[in-house]
């Protein structure tokens, strides 16, 4: 079988796992204390205009009839409505994918662009000043919590130096990178921290491996064998470690979202949650499930791209 | 004058010497056999001689190694690597973890050709195919772009002897490039090194435990024990009339020169640990021949016809 013929079969296997995300979003909700039509209506709501707005919602009958309405109308692309925005949950979500998007693509791309040079260094001059000051930077980066490193950063660069805004989201392109920087790089701090540590260790278990001493003996410079042969084999592991990361990112995009007040997904969901907005929640919670599965079906793309011997 | 002479080569790790007094020679189109137990300092001999030991373990103490009369030991990293892939080709015991997993078999063998020769994408490949065909590789067009894991393990090894041999160098050092295969394939990868040697006048070091696999394909022989060369000639002589108590031990120990039913013979005792070897002659504490002399220590010096052995009883009677 051809090694990315999985693109064409995995589909039909995310079928059942779709089925699962669907039950547990839908149940989870349902599972939250408190009644949602109180918390509209007011504590001075009188029983019949309670159950009125159960029966509008659906929410007078039994589970499974409502987990077969859920489907019903999320096959038709229907998340219900919100109770808070008073509109379709859908376009709400809609809106708010790019900057949540922007976050995690944004969080990997800096990571990346932190880890490889300090792995690289770390590796390449183990036992040395710099290699300790970087595991220093990795400890630090493992022990802080997102939320106070945002702070943190906002003070420094945007309050100090003025160098960024301090929150919120841009009209253009051009502003709307500007105002993802730092929490991009928030994210990428302490990502960066696991990263370095795994991908340093697998650059010195690579550059001590046969087939390294083999390229050193073709008589190839040290710099040549490290950018052919350690980086490229050094890198799979690392896809893994994303890959097992990206529940963890996108979770992380939630408490960055509400650091740096911008509007994406995670703070909807937030604020979804405070206001017993269950069809948000349940959709948030739904996209963001999906975003998961979709991420880790891209990483294991980048797998199958990295090591020929992979196959799925 | 020789391709290859060294002269009393050292090795140590941290204060204890591994490797000393090591001498070889070998001249174009030679293969020398070097023979001895596991641990006994072949393997890191050959990386000496490509001033590939581990850095910060391992390092010449003293010696030389001249490669066409220039001495490689004082050469700077650069001019190393010069030498390395490009004067002398090395290939490896275990093809599966030489080859680098994620690399297509041409690039690995264009690599070098492009590094060393600054050819052009187009031409490394096409040295690429040529060489593999050289190995024998079927229909190496197509194979170019095929991963080792996709390779046999004799498709690998004959891929590895073609990384080595793409700049044509004229030394070919092999550690152990059969011990890792199956028995037919050992005797197909064997005769294609003998096949090469012929058609492209290839010096060959063959590094090797198996005196069966010598007695086919050398025509010298180096035997090592714990570290020392202790005995080296011409390969008939050594297998027909061994100077050395050692070499005749190992020769005694090959299956097949005793009885079939009796029990294998075997050197009784154990090889040294590395940096606790005995005093004088090694092999003593083992040898049936030990007197109280074996405790100095012998030098290797002629024992008959063109061969060196290293033991006191083995001078040749003395000139009248």
């Amino acid at each position: 079988m051809h090694r990315y013929a999985f693109v064409l079969t995995r589909p039909l296997q995310l079928i059942p796992v779709l089925f699962g995300i669907s039950i547990l979003s839908f149940f989870l909700v349902k599972s939250i204390p408190g009644d949602p039509v109180r918390l509209l209506l007011g504590t001075k709501s009188t029983p019949e205009a309670v159950a009125r707005i159960r029966a509008q919602y659906g929410l007078d009958e039994s589970l499974p009839v409502q987990y077969l309405h859920f489907l019903e109308n999320l096959t038709r692309g229907e998340m219900g409505h919100s109770l808070l925005y008073k509109m379709p949950v859908l376009p709400l979500i809609a809106e708010r994918v790019l900057p949540t998007f922007l976050l995690v693509v944004g969080s990997v791309l800096l990571t990346l662009l932190i880890a490889v040079p300090l792995a690289s260094l770390a590796a390449l001059k183990r036992g040395t000043a710099a290699d300790h000051a970087i595991r220093g930077f990795t400890t630090a980066g493992l022990g802080f919590p997102a939320f106070w490193l945002g702070i943190m950063l906002i003070i420094l660069f945007s309050v100090k130096l003025g160098l960024f805004p301090v929150a919120g989201f841009g009209e253009d392109a051009l502003t709307m990178l500007h105002h993802m920087v730092l929490p991009c790089l928030t994210v990428a701090l302490a990502l960066s921290a696991i990263v370095t540590r795994n991908l340093r260790a697998s650059m010195i278990a690579e550059l001590a491996s046969d087939h390294a001493t083999a390229a050193r003996a073709k008589g190839l410079p040290e710099s040549w064998v490290f950018r052919r042969h350690v980086l490229p084999n050094s890198l799979i592991p690392t896809i893994n470690l994303l890959a097992i990361n990206v529940g963890w990112l996108i979770g992380g995009s939630v408490v960055v979202e509400t650091v740096f007040s911008l509007p994406g997904m995670g703070q909807l969901l937030v604020r979804a949650i405070f206001t017993r907005d269950y069809m948000v929640v349940q959709g948030v919670t739904l996209v963001f499930a999906c975003a998961t599965v979709l991420l880790n079906f891209v990483a294991d793309l980048l797998t199958v791209a990295a090591d020929p011997r992979v196959k799925l | 004058m020789s391709l290859l002479a060294v002269r009393d080569l050292a090795i140590a790790a941290g204060r204890h010497l591994l490797v000393e007094d090591i001498d070889l020679d070998l001249s174009e189109g030679e293969v020398l056999g070097l023979v001895g137990e596991s641990g006994s300092g072949k393997t890191i001999t050959c990386r000496a001689l490509m001033r590939l030991l581990p850095e910060g373990q391992l390092r010449i103490t003293r010696g030389s190694v001249a490669l066409n009369g220039r001495d490689l030991v004082p050469l700077s990293e650069a001019a190393m690597r010069k030498v390395r892939g490009v004067e002398v080709g090395m290939i490896f015991q275990n093809p599966n973890s030489h080859l680098d997993p994620v690399m297509r078999i041409g690039d690995q063998i264009a690599e070098s050709v492009r590094y060393h020769e600054g050819a052009s994408r187009a031409d490394a490949r096409k040295r690429a195919i040529d060489l593999l065909r050289q190995v024998g590789i079927p229909d190496p067009a197509g194979r170019i772009s095929a991963f080792p894991h996709e390779f046999s393990g004799g498709m690998r090894q004959r891929a590895m002897i073609a990384v080595a041999l793409a700049c044509r160098p004229r030394l070919l050092i092999a550690d152990e490039p059969t011990t890792a295969l199956d028995v037919t394939v050992q005797a197909q990868v064997l005769r294609l090194l003998l096949d090469l040697r012929d058609r492209l006048g290839l010096a060959i070091i063959l590094v090797t435990h198996n005196l069966g696999v010598v007695a086919q394909t050398c025509d010298s022989l180096a035997v090592m024990y714990a570290g020392r060369v202790m005995e080296r000639g011409p390969k008939r002589d050594l297998l027909r009339a061994p100077a050395h108590p050692y070499t005749e031990a190992l020769l005694k120990c090959q299956p097949g020169s005793a009885a079939p039913a009796a029990q294998l013979p075997a050197i009784p005792g154990q090889p040294p640990l590395a940096g606790v070897f005995p005093e004088g002659c090694r092999f003593h504490p083992r040898c049936p021949r030990a007197a109280g002399i074996c405790r100095e220590r012998p030098a290797l010096l002629p024992a008959g016809g063109k061969r060196l052995a290293a033991c006191h009883f083995a001078a040749p009677p003395r000139a009248a």
